[in-house]
């Protein structure tokens, strides 16, 4: 009777462990990919200018002589876009932070609560877990423990902040 | 009961984190943005996607970059999303990489790519596909000038020099192309080896790789 349960469980674990995504394929079309088309579709353009094959001129300088006051509007674009590229980059940075913190934030409460069970010989069991970072990103090593209220025995949880923290920023 | 927990306990660890979730949300986001023709941020989202995971994202961060008229980097990260999310390709993707090629002026590419979209795609862009293969035909009535090989030669050397070998592989084969509608063709052989040894570059390299 134990050994059926244990293999249901067993069972129930390896279902549920298959991502939502691989499961949710066959059934429904993927809502991102649908509006990214619609959006690509929407925006299509047709070329600006006509087709002309490149001359050895053209190919080492700029494609158009221009006039001083299009050279200064063309340098203020090139501004504009450095200062754009540089806030894009800046933005994706914060973002790969955040993704990385709130998995490491997951992983810890994982731990902890995996701690908790190993604590478990008496009654109940609790568990505490913190993970600290310091400004580079990298993981300080939090940590967790589980009290035996009533043994008043102390054991260390796996807990030890040991998530995969590679840092931000890396390209 | 402990063996309860520990059910509950695995059961709870093998559902999949709400992290897991987010690349949908950017690319999105980056749907959004790109409908709205804010390109620059829709690059940032599409890009954030990619590198949350969505290797399809590729092939949308290199339309973008064509949007932006960031024609090299678009090329490069096509490059890429050829390589990495292959399933993912589309007609509608294909048009954006038939530009990237024409903003390259790599002609005879995009008329190749051209070709396919006209075919597959829906009635707007099958229509741009043909009107620019009208145009790319027209540019070809009378045949390239060893000059215009020289020229697409000079671009493929300049792009091996900065390290872009998938995109010098694109002009050494548009090279290749134009002497091949030469009736005397013209630094084929050239053409042909720069772009075995780019190819060999880009592969040893993993270019557009991140």
């Amino acid at each position: 009777m134990r050994m059926r349960a244990s293999v249901s469980i067993v069972w129930i674990v390896l279902a549920l462990s298959i991502p939502l995504d691989a499961r949710a394929e066959t059934s429904s079309p993927d809502p991102a990919a649908s509006a990214l088309h619609v959006a690509l579709e929407a925006q299509a353009r047709l070329p600006a200018d006509p087709p002309r094959l490149l001359t050895p001129e053209t190919a080492i300088k700029p494609p158009a002589k221009a006039s001083a006051k299009t050279a200064s509007s063309r340098a203020a674009t090139v501004r504009i876009n450095a200062v754009v590229e540089r806030r894009a980059e800046h933005l994706v940075q914060l973002e790969l932070k955040n993704v990385e913190r709130q998995r490491e934030a997951a992983q810890a409460r994982g731990q902890a609560e995996s701690g908790a069970v190993a604590g478990e010989h008496g009654a109940s069991g609790q568990a505490r877990s913190s993970v600290a970072r310091d400004r580079s990103g990298r993981s300080t090593g939090g940590h967790g423990r589980a009290l035996d209220a009533q043994g008043g025995a102390a054991s260390p949880s796996r807990g030890d902040g040991q998530a995969a923290a590679s840092g931000p920023g890396q390209r | 009961l402990i063996r309860a927990r520990l059910a509950l306990i695995l059961l709870a660890s093998a559902w999949p984190l709400p992290a897991d979730a987010r690349p949908d949300e950017h690319l999105l986001r980056g749907a959004k943005a790109f409908q709205a023709a804010r390109f620059e941020e829709a690059l940032v989202e599409l890009e954030v996607a990619e590198r949350a995971g969505a290797a399809q994202a590729a092939w949308y961060v290199a339309a973008t970059l064509q949007r932006l008229g960031r024609t090299e980097e678009a090329l490069t990260v096509f490059a890429r999303a050829e390589r990495v999310a292959p399933s993912a390709r589309d007609e509608v993707l294909d048009y954006y990489l038939a530009l990237a090629y024409y903003d390259a002026h790599l002609f005879l590419l995009a008329d190749v790519i051209l070709e396919r979209v006209a075919l597959r795609a829906g009635p707007k862009i099958a229509g741009q596909a043909l009107k620019i293969r009208a145009d790319v035909k027209r540019l070809f009535e009378s045949e390239p000038s060893a000059d215009n090989i020289d020229a697409y030669l000079i671009r493929a050397a300049s792009a091996e020099r900065r390290g872009l070998h998938a995109v010098a592989v694109l002009y050494y084969d548009e090279a290749a192309a134009l002497s091949q509608k030469r009736q005397k063709p013209h630094r084929m052989e050239e053409a042909i080896e720069g772009r075995a040894r780019a190819a060999k570059n880009a592969e040893r390299g993993g270019e557009g790789t991140r």
